[in-house]
């Protein structure tokens, strides 16, 4: 080790091994520590090249935890923590890296060095949990398949160095002031904090508050947390708690995915068996052209095809595994006398057998902004109605598929103002029109095709009217729609299945976007 | 040839479609009898009835305890 306090390693699994150790644990146990071998595969599928260690790092997270409880142990533990950089440049030596650091290497190596920084994990001086905050490079897209959308800009700062990159902060519980719903949270919060502008407080500051109103026995060492007692950490950032319990006819991939698309995280709750209750955080999908399951739910269908049909797998951090490990959407199962919609694969195995453990999922919980009301399910009774009258219109030859998601309403007219192929009237139409903060976009493809989007108020409420606009993007499909809800014959089972309200908001939304402009606009007073 | 009320044709707002692919349209001139048959009514009060229930977050999910 250097005098500077650095080393530079060539990045290799004995290397990692022995920069994550500690007094605590030798290089030999990390050998063997899960969340050590995820990183190293994880790292070497990057393409890491170099480690740096930076010795005597203070971690304002592992500071706390120190603060909370590990100062007060009898054992005497350190209160700083190494933090181990990755990039995809081989330094050569010291000197190598010394040079870069002085600002000797010019623009296109400093840009060099930026892309190729995979990022950081804190090594943490305790016996157990020696993964720290830890953030890393997500893998390249895939042509559209991967998307890390729950990722924000992190800025590490070495020796004066300022290295950007994309990402969601990960650390493995320590399972005294944290348990894994804590950890998830705090994974959470760090992107909520970026979304919303509210606070990402620490894992013993997450326990702390999740355990105040109801929780039976000592909350530190921490035992886990019940969804109340998550519920009750949201609120504590100012944000509200979504929870959806699972049932066998809830469309639970595609629910994730209509909150995973805005940026949101998700905590998925579940039943891994034989083992017990689990929290991850759900950051990102992977989405596939084709269909991969024929229905996302247990038993009959509700008819209306979700996006969550071509999604294959999610991005989690699972404190037990890693950072943006692959959860792999499995169809239908039952356990017990329970029947899930759908169940999961992780690298969850039966230690004996090596069987893979399937992951039963039980809750789904979204930390949402206070003003964001209506729910995925609202969304989803409207369309229910909506899907059945336009199934009038559109041949089985032609599937319909519905993308339901939550966005800013910003973020949706810089789509519009990127779209090309839009109208330029409709494009207008939609821009100069004042949108809630907040919309339920809910898309529909046509055979493949786009043919509609449906903006709903997500500040509004279930019981009112929170339909905000159709656009309709193929004028063959409103012409049809539009004969149908024309039609006095029909009249009757239409306002049965959409309410008088969205009936006559159809009709003028097709007679507002296509009726002929006034001859003489300029005269109409 | 049909027409959007205001006489606006179909084979314009063909040009003028936003997605370059097709998409197969039925013929809409139907019978009440039909148009219920299609809908199938029966099938959207049970999506609705599940919707209503999913709404319900039961009391073993608000105690069920994340340990691991």
């Amino acid at each position: 080790m250097s005098a500077l306090r650095f080393e530079v390693l060539r990045f290799s699994d004995e290397n990692l091994w022995r920069a994550l150790s500690n007094p605590h644990v030798s290089p030999a146990e990390v050998r063997t520590h899960g969340r050590a071998k995820y990183l190293h595969r994880y790292l070497a599928s990057l393409k890491a090249q170099s480690i740096v260690v930076e010795a005597d790092y203070t971690d304002g997270d592992y500071l706390d935890d120190y603060a909370s409880y590990y100062v007060k142990c009898f054992t005497d533990y350190d209160r700083r923590c190494k933090r181990l950089h990755f990039f995809k440049t081989l330094f050569h030596d010291d000197a190598d890296f010394l040079r870069k650091i002085h600002g000797h290497a010019n623009k296109e190596e400093e840009s060099k060095l930026e892309s190729d920084y995979l990022g950081f994990v804190v090594a943490r001086p305790l016996p157990q949990a020696i993964v720290g905050r830890t953030i890393l490079r997500t893998y390249e897209s895939d042509n559209g398949r991967r998307n890390y959308t729950c990722t924000r800009p992190y800025t590490a700062n070495l020796f004066g160095l300022e290295l950007t990159l994309p990402s969601l902060a990960f650390q493995e519980q320590d399972t005294v002031l944290a348990a894994c719903a804590t950890v998830s949270l705090w994974s959470c919060f760090q992107k909520t904090a970026q979304l919303f502008g509210k606070s990402a407080p620490t894992p013993a500051a997450i326990t702390r508050v999740a355990t105040q109103a109801v929780h039976h026995g000592r909350p530190i060492p921490s035992h886990g947390l019940m969804t109340s007692e998550i519920c009750a950490a949201i609120r504590h950032v100012e944000l509200e708690p979504e929870v959806f319990t699972i049932r066998p006819s809830l469309p639970v991939v595609s629910l994730i995915y209509s909150y995973l698309k805005m940026g949101l995280p998700v905590i998925l709750g579940v039943e891994i068996e034989g083992v017990g209750g689990h929290a991850i955080t759900i950051a990102g999908y992977s989405i596939s052209d084709q269909r991969r399951r024929p229905q996302e739910v247990a038993g009959s269908s509700s008819g209306v095809n979700l996006v969550g049909l071509r999604l294959d797998a999610f991005f989690s951090h699972d404190d037990h595994i890693g950072p943006f490990s692959k959860v792999v959407i499995k169809p239908a199962a039952k356990f017990g006398e329970k029947v899930f919609p759908v169940c999961f694969e992780s690298d969850w195995v039966d230690q004996d057998t090596g069987r893979k453990l399937p992951l039963y999922p039980h809750v789904v919980i979204v930390p949402v902004y206070h003003k964001i009301r209506l729910t995925f399910l609202d969304v989803m009774e409207w369309l229910t109605g909506l899907n059945a009258v336009l199934k009038l219109v559109v041949p089985p030859s032609s599937p319909m598929e519905w993308d339901v998601h939550l966005m800013p309403s910003n973020e949706y007219k810089k789509l519009i103002r990127a779209t090309e192929t839009i109208r330029d009237d409709l494009r207008e139409r939609i821009l100069l029109t004042q949108q809630p903060r907040f919309i339920w976009r809910a898309k529909l493809l046509v055979g493949g095709v786009d043919g509609a989007e449906l903006l709903f108020d997500a500040t509004g409420i279930s019981r009112s009217f929170p339909m905000h606009e159709i656009v309709w993007l193929r004028e063959d499909l409103a012409v049809r729609v539009k004969q149908i809800v024309d039609s006095s014959q029909l009249e009757p089972i239409l306002v049965k299945f959409l309410t008088r309200q969205f009936l006559d908001f159809i009709k003028r939304s097709i007679h507002d976007q296509f009726a002929p402009p006034a001859l003489f606009p300029g005269n109409s007073k | 040839m049909s027409t959007l009320q205001g006489g606006f044709q179909e084979t314009a707002a063909t040009e003028r479609n936003v997605s370059g692919g097709k998409i197969q349209l039925r013929d809409v001139d139907i019978t009440l009898a039909e148009a219920e048959l299609r809908l199938g009514l029966a099938e959207i009060i049970i999506a609705r009835e599940n919707i209503e229930k999913a709404r319900v977050v039961s009391q073993e999910t608000l105690e069920f305890k994340f340990s691991i």
